[in-house]
Parts: structure tokens; sequence; C-alpha cells
């Protein structure tokens, strides 16, 4: 570990140097260790440094996915992400990773890159899937939403994450009905848990339940008899609010 | 509201619903009139003479607020009926004063009644690269749901792809999946 760090600190020290010989050769002792957590901190230091377009800092990262501990090898996918030329297979590989491997802190760091890797983390949708039946709670909170983004057309992950409207925990319930929400490809096979939240008392699951019926159109006909019941509702809630305006309209 | 909004989505299957939603037409409200008319229209097969009228005098209601009387022309629209109080309501609407997020409905209904088509276009494709996250994702579900009639802002939508705002992006995609998705629908 104090290898690593030091390669850091000379690597950077030499870049803000502006020392372009010197750093073009502890670039080479260091990539070519045959430690791997110093070609680690080189390539990591470079990639901090703005140079992760260079061929010799991506094919370390790439050789370390590979890497038989679990920390290098989330590591290097963390540096990887970080690395905008990637190939789309490296990406999603990296993601992979970092989701079945990572500890929650490098889970925490990929969730939130997923909204802007977009599309190419699709193929990263089981290990997406694998995490709604994680025992954190964080997990599955972030998992629902991450595939409500990556997977919007894929109507098995909107009927994965349906079930999440019941968790034990609340803040998983708000978020898994929000993700639903947001999925373009919805089926019958989310309509009783859907359904099931127009007959709860949280006014806000009650409220989106309404909008991700009305998505669902005819395949939620179950949904009648508890959408009269709000009709007949006299409070303000989802049978007389004032939802939608011109967001609604669009 | 928005259960009304969803009982006329789900269609034939909630006519059980139809005593209740005609009771909201009377209701003195505009816009649960305009919500429950909207419904009543998608539920019943045969347009519904009452709530054809309830839409028709919010649409000339000049003191009703922009946004229901372009939820009122919508839900006319979607029962097939078209008229040229309609179109000159919408195109005062997207010329008036309201707020772009209005203007952004108003540009999507121009188009869907083939008012004004090159100027709206050129609003939405606008606003899609607005500086404000808010009009972007309404101008991109706009076109999203104008389906085939948003051909012509693909590139501009495939340009917003590369947005820096990962938001902007998602509703992008949504988007030019819904496009997609009912161009390849129509083909036989």
């Amino acid at each position: 570990m104090i290898r690593r760090y030091l390669t850091f600190g000379v690597l950077l020290a030499a870049i803000w140097a502006g020392a372009e010989e010197d750093l073009a050769a502890q670039m080479n002792v260091a990539l070519n260790s045959p430690n791997p957590l110093v070609r680690l901190g080189a390539a990591e230091s470079l990639v901090e440094a703005g140079r992760a377009s260079e061929a010799r800092v991506t094919s370390t990262l790439v050789s370390l996915l590979d890497h038989d501990r679990a920390p290098t090898r989330c590591d290097a996918a963390l540096a990887v992400l970080r690395c905008e030329n990637q190939s789309e297979s490296t990406s999603v590989r990296a993601v992979e990773i970092l989701l079945r491997d990572g500890d929650l802190p490098a889970r925490t760091e990929v969730f939130k890159m997923i909204e802007a890797l977009g599309p190419i983390v699709r193929a990263a949708q089981p290990a997406l899937m694998e995490l709604l039946k994680s025992s954190e709670c964080l997990d599955r909170y972030r998992a629902a939403l991450a595939l409500s983004s990556v997977a919007f057309d894929n109507s098995d992950a909107a009927y994965a994450v349906s079930s999440l409207v019941a968790d034990a925990h609340p803040a998983v319930q708000v978020n898994a009905s929000v993700a639903l929400s947001r999925f373009e490809m919805l089926d019958h096979r989310v309509a009783p848990a859907v359904t099931s939240l127009l007959n709860g008392t949280n006014r806000f699951l009650g409220l989106n339940a309404c909008g991700i019926i009305g998505r669902l159109g005819p395949e939620a006909s179950e949904a009648v008899p508890s959408l009269q019941r709000l009709l007949d509702d006299r409070s303000p809630g989802p049978g007389k609010d004032r939802g939608g305006g011109a967001a609604g309209v669009a | 509201m928005i259960a009304v909004r969803a009982l006329g989505k789900i269609g034939a299957a909630a006519q059980p619903a139809l005593p209740n939603l005609k009771e909201f037409l009377n209701s003195g409200r505009a816009e649960t009139a305009v919500a429950a008319a909207a419904a009543i229209l998608r539920i019943e097969r045969t347009p519904d003479q009452q709530a054809v009228s309830a839409l028709e005098r919010e649409v000339k209601n000049a003191l009703a607020p922009s946004y229901g009387r372009l939820s009122a022309i919508k839900a006319l629209l979607e029962a097939g009926l078209s008229g040229q109080v309609m179109k000159e309501t919408v195109e005062a609407i997207f010329r008036g004063p309201d707020h772009p997020h209005v203007k952004i409905t108003a540009a999507a209904l121009c188009l869907r009644l083939r008012e004004r088509n090159d100027e709206a276009m050129q609003f939405l494709t606008n606003a899609l690269a607005s500086s404000e996250a808010v009009a972007g994702d309404l101008a991109a579900q706009a076109l999203g749901n104008l389906g085939e009639l948003a051909l012509p802002a693909v590139p501009a939508l495939s340009q917003a792809l590369q947005n820096r705002e990962p938001r902007l992006r998602i509703a992008v995609r949504r988007a030019l999946w819904r496009i997609n998705s009912a161009t390849t629908s129509q083909k036989p």
C-alpha cells in the first residue's frame, strides 16, 4: 500500500512540475512494476492527471480487472469508469465488478455514475436485478432507480422492481414506486403491487400509483374498485388533488 | 384528480366508475370537470355530449388557466374531435405570454393540429437545449408523446444525448425510444 501511494506522489509531482521526461521514465517503471498495487497506483495517478487516453494506462487498468483480490479489481474498475475513452465492453465489465465485488462505498460510487453512463450499462442489468434482493436496504433503494434509468424498456426489470413496493423499509417502498413510474414498458404483472398502494395510508404512494395505473391503461383494470373508492373519499389525496398541471398535459 | 385520469386511461373496463365521473362534470371546479370529461370520453366508445360540452366550454373560456384549456383541447383531440376554435386557442397560447412550460405543451398541440408546424418544432427543439433542465425534460417528453410526428426532431434529440445533464439525457433516450416504437409499430 505504501509503495502504491509513493508511486502516486512521485508521478503527481513529476506531472505538476511539468517534467515530461521524468514523468515518462517514472511511468515506464511504475506501469511495468511486478507489484500490481504499484501498477494500479501509477495508472490511477495518470487518470487523475488527465492522461487516461494513453494506451499504457488503459491496458494496465484493464489487466487489473482480472486481479484475484476484490479490492484491487474494484479500484481498477473505478479508475476505468473515470476514463472517458473506454470501450463499452470494458465499462460494462467494470460496472459488473463494482456491483458484484464492491463494498458499499464502491457500489455507491458506481450507482452515482450509472445515470451518466446511460445505455452502456444495460449489460449490467442482471447484477442490478440481483441487488434488488440485497440485504442492504441502500442497495435495494438505489438498484430500483438505476434499473429504471438503464432498463426503462424492460418489463421484466419493472416487474422485479414492483416487488419492492412492499419492502420492509419505507424509503425503499417510495423509491421503488418512483422507479416504477419511470419505466416505459410495464405490463399486467405489476398491477397487483401497484393497486395495493391505492389501499394504503401513504398519500404519496397512492398518488404515484395512480400515475402508474394510468400508464398501464387497460392492463390495470383490477384497480377500478380501488380508484372508485378514492373518488368517493372527500379528503385531499389522489382522488381530489390538483396534481398534474402543464406537465401532465404534455 | 389523478385517480380520475387513471380511470380514463384504463378505458372500457372503468365503466362502473362512469356515474362518479359524471358527477364531477358539475363539481364547479373547472380542472376537475375537464379531467372527468376527458376520462369519460376515453371510457365511452361514443362521445358523451355532456363531456364534450364541458371540454368545449373550457376551451372557449378565455379567463381559464392556459394549461386547463390545453388539457381540454388534448382530450377533444384524443376523442377524434377538432375545430377552428381549438386551433385558434392553441395558437394564441403558443404565441402569448404564458410560461415556457405551458408553451411547450401548446407547441406539441400545434403539431398535433398541424398548425405552425415549423415554428412549433423549432420551439420544442430549442427547449431541448435550454439551460433550464425542466424545460428540456418537458420538451423531450412532449416530443416522445408525439411519436411519428416528432421524426423531424430526431437529429436535435440525438444531439441532446450529448448534454451534460444526465436527467435530460435519460428523458431524451426515452423520447427517442417512444418515437422509434411508434414508427416501427405503424409499419406493416
